[in-house]
Formats: structure tokens, sequence, C-alpha cells
């Protein structure tokens, strides 16, 4: 007989009690187990997915504080364009300013030497054309010339002014001194004469004359009557020339600085 | 040469006869609860796992699966009774490769205590689902003409689970015996690889079974309760 019924009852009871040893032993804990960390993994997910949106919740924040710092950069550095743009504006226009006055005092000064230098060539000039005029008319001063000198001065007496004529004649009344006749040269006693006479018949005097030569008159003849003097001289026409040159110089040098300083301004660029 | 472990008597006194099934059985017995009450008496949540802990949480797991993958039910309620089953007889038959050890299943009275078990499961099972009067019913259906043969068929399936556990498991171990008597090289050892594989699939196939007598039983309930529900939904 294959079958044992004690062994077929023994069995099922084994069977039996292993089944409640295992279910206490094995089932219960391996399953307790497996569902605790079933949770802790749903916990733990679910504690990942709050994890990853509050990171990409930081992640979108720090992307718009990234976008707002770019931002604040792309206008600070619109601000600080514009404000070295400015600065660099007023340095140039404060260097231009500084340069024109440089400029300006430079040209000040440059027109101080060049005035100095042309106020000195002028004078020389006139010195010189003075000197060459005075040596030429004395290299040639002859008879004829002394005679038309004298025949000059005889006719500016003649026509002297009403009140020019009175003041000399009223002055020469108050006084008994004699009169000076001063010449660049001896004058003949025949034109001597003729000078006397002519003073006799403008101002009718009983002066005494004194014909003196004096070697700084140029080609001429003075008289001082009374505090008055009546002069012919070559050397009057050279003053006069001496002047009209220094006016004519001075002319071109007011007329060449208002060239000169409109040009002056407003090179640098 | 023994055909069953039964007849291997160690002790006798009349009724209780102390054979090596019984023997064997609550050596079988005694591992598998020694070694998930050492293992389970500290049991991790988190990794790392200990990796006994890992290899039996892998074992029920995979039950845990099977039987809800068979049944489409919750595992739960079955996972004691189909868990040990498979258990116990693979254990008993991956053991028959220790040398003296004689595996509980090549004996008839084992497998006949088994299937007795699972033939008083089913309607167990399945009253405690349906309830008594739905149980019963489901023997006159589709036909009250049908009775007679669904009683046939549960005493013959119980017979038949019983049958061929016993049959593969006694016949491997006969096997291997003649061939280690008649070669003694070599040959036994791919006999006793190929006995390793059968007892698996035995020991699979016998559970599976059980299982789906069991779950047969019960779905019946289960269909008519997700009616009900469906029903409940629409009003």
């Amino acid at each position: 007989m294959l079958i044992n019924w004690f062994t077929v009852f023994a069995q099922v009871l084994n069977f039996l009690i292993l089944v409640a040893l295992l279910r206490w032993f094995l089932y219960k804990p391996i399953l307790k187990v497996m569902h605790k960390r079933q949770i802790q993994l749903e916990e733990r997910w679910q504690e990942a997915e709050r994890l990853q949106a509050e990171a990409q919740q930081a992640l979108i924040n720090y992307q718009q504080q990234q976008q707002e710092i770019q931002q604040q950069q792309v206008a600070l550095l619109a601000e600080a364009r514009v404000t070295a743009d400015q600065e660099g504006q007023n340095l140039l226009a404060q260097m231009r300013q500084e340069m024109a006055d440089q400029r300006a005092a430079w040209q000040i000064d440059l027109q101080q030497e060049q005035d100095a230098f042309l106020r000195t060539l002028r004078q020389k000039v006139i010195h010189q054309t003075y000197a060459i005029a005075r040596q030429a008319l004395r290299d040639i001063a002859n008879a004829d010339l002394e005679y038309q000198i004298i025949q000059v001065f005889c006719d500016r007496l003649h026509h002297l002014e009403d009140s020019q004529q009175q003041a000399i004649s009223q002055a020469l009344s108050q006084t008994n001194s004699g009169i000076l006749v001063r010449s660049s040269f001896e004058i003949p006693a025949d034109l001597r004469q003729q000078v006397i006479d002519e003073l006799h018949s403008q101002f009718a005097i009983a002066h005494p004359l004194e014909f003196v030569t004096a070697s700084n008159l140029l080609c001429g003849i003075e008289i001082k009557l009374a505090g008055q003097e009546i002069v012919w001289s070559l050397d009057t026409y050279l003053q006069t020339l001496e002047q009209q040159l220094s006016n004519a110089l001075t002319q071109q040098e007011t007329s060449h600085h208002e060239h000169d300083l409109p040009a002056g301004t407003g090179c640098l660029h | 040469m023994e055909i069953t472990p039964d007849s291997i008597v160690f002790y006798t006194r009349e009724p209780i006869v102390l054979n090596a099934t019984l023997l064997f059985t609550w050596l079988t017995m005694g591992l598998l609860v020694g070694v998930s009450g050492w293992v389970t008496r500290q049991l991790s949540v988190c990794p790392p796992l200990p990796a006994w802990q890992n290899l039996l949480e892998m074992v029920v797991d995979g039950m845990y699966n099977q039987i809800r993958d068979i049944t489409q039910q919750d595992p739960e309620p079955y996972l004691s009774f189909v868990g040990t089953l498979f258990l116990f007889i693979v254990t008993s038959n991956l053991l028959t490769v220790v040398p003296g050890y004689h595996a509980p299943t090549g004996s008839l009275s084992t497998t006949v205590a088994l299937a007795l078990c699972v033939f008083v499961a089913v309607p167990i099972f399945g009253i405690r689902q349906q309830g008594l009067g739905n149980y019963l019913k489901s023997y006159l259906e589709p036909t009250p003409i049908m009775l007679p043969f669904q009683i046939i068929g549960e005493f013959s399936r119980t017979l038949a689970l019983a049958m061929r556990l016993f049959g593969n498991i006694m016949s491997g171990n006969l096997l291997a015996a003649i061939l280690l008597s008649l070669v003694p090289l070599f040959v036994p050892i791919v006999m006793h690889v190929l006995g390793l594989v059968f007892g698996v699939i035995q020991a699979y196939v016998f559970s599976v079974l059980a299982l789906v007598y069991i779950a047969s039983a019960s779905s019946v309930q289960q269909q008519n309760h997700h009616v009900s529900t469906q029903e409940n939904d629409y009003e």
C-alpha cells in the first residue's frame, strides 16, 4: 500500500502548520517591508517631484533674475555709454576751448611780437628813408634851391592866415626881443633883405633880426616871432612822409589783424 | 530499493508511524521556517538589502505577481496557501541533490495530503468569496445535468494532482537510482540536473493548478460583484 493514512493526516497537519508558520515568519514580514518600501518610494517620488517643481521654480526665478540682470546690464551700459559720450563731448569742448585759448594767447603773443617787429622795422624804415632823403637833398642842395626856398618861405609869410597874422602881430607888439631866423644854409645878403622886407611888410616891426645857420634844419628856414614859429623845411615834408608811412603801416596791421582773428579759431575737430 | 520514503520507518507505535516522509518533511519545514525567521528577523526597508532578504523578497514578489497575473485578483488571500505549496514542493524536490535526502513529495501520502488540502481549500475559498449558496449553485451551472460530472471532476483532478506529482518525483528518483546502478559515472549527474528541472516544473504545475482550481471557484462571485458594482455605478 503506497498510502499511509497516518502519514497523510500528519502531512496535512504539517502542511497547515507550515502555512501558518510561513505566513507568520515569511509572507507577512516580507510583504510589510515591501509595502513600507513602496510607501517610502512613493513619498520619495512625491518629494522628488516636489523638489523638481521647486527646482523648476528656482530655475524660472533664476532665469528671470538673470534676465533682469541682463536688462539692468544693458541699461547700465547704455547709461554709461551716454555718460561717457557726454563726458567725452565735455572734455572735447573743454580741450577745444583750451586749445582755442592757447591758440589765441599764442596768436596774441605772436601778434605782439609781430607788432613789435613791425614797429621796429617801421621806425628803421622811416629813419632810413628819412636819412636817405635827407642825405639826397643835402647832396643836391645849391644856390638855386636856396633861392627857391627863400621864395617859398616869403610866399608863406605873405599868405599867412589872418588869425595867425593877428596873433603874431599882437605878440610882437608886447615884446622888444630880437627875432631869430634860422636856416640850413648861409642866406645871401639879398635874400636876407627880401626876408626882412617881407616881415616888415607883413607885421610892421622894428625888432632886430638875427640870422643863424642851423645844421639840424634840412633844406629849410625857420623864424620865431613872439613864440610863434613860421617854418618851411624839407624836414617838414619828410616828417609828413614819415607820418603817412606810419599811418599806412598801422592801417595795414589793423586790417591784417581783422583778417587773422577769424581764421585762427575753430581749427580743431 | 524503496519506491516511497513511507517505507523507511524509524519508529512505530500504532497508529503512529515515524517514517522518512515525516522526518524529511519536518526537516524541510524546519529549513523553510528557520531561514525565513532568520532572514526576516532584521529586515531592512531601505537599500542596501542583505542578500538573503533580497532573495526572499524576489521569491515572494515573484509568487505574488504570478498569482495576480493568473487570477486577475488580489493575490494576498491566496499567497499563503499557494506560496507554501510551491515552496514546500520545490524545496523538497531541490533537496534531492543532497545525498541521503528523500523528498517527501516522492511519497504518495504526501501528494495525497497536499491534494486533499487543495480539495478542501477550493470550497473554502469559494464559499468565503461567494457564499455557500452561490458556491453550491456553481455546481449546477450551466445545467444541473452537469452536477455529477462536476463532482467527478472535483475528485478526479484532486487525484490527478496527487498522482502527477508523486509519479514524476518517484519516477525521477527511481530512474536516477537505476541509472546509478547501471552507469555510475556522469549519467546520474545529468539525470539529477534533469530531476531538479522537473522538480521545479512539477512544483510550479502543482501550485498553478491548485491556484486555478481555487481561483475558478472564486471568480464567479468576483464577476457577479463586478457586475453589481457596475450596476450601482449606473444607478
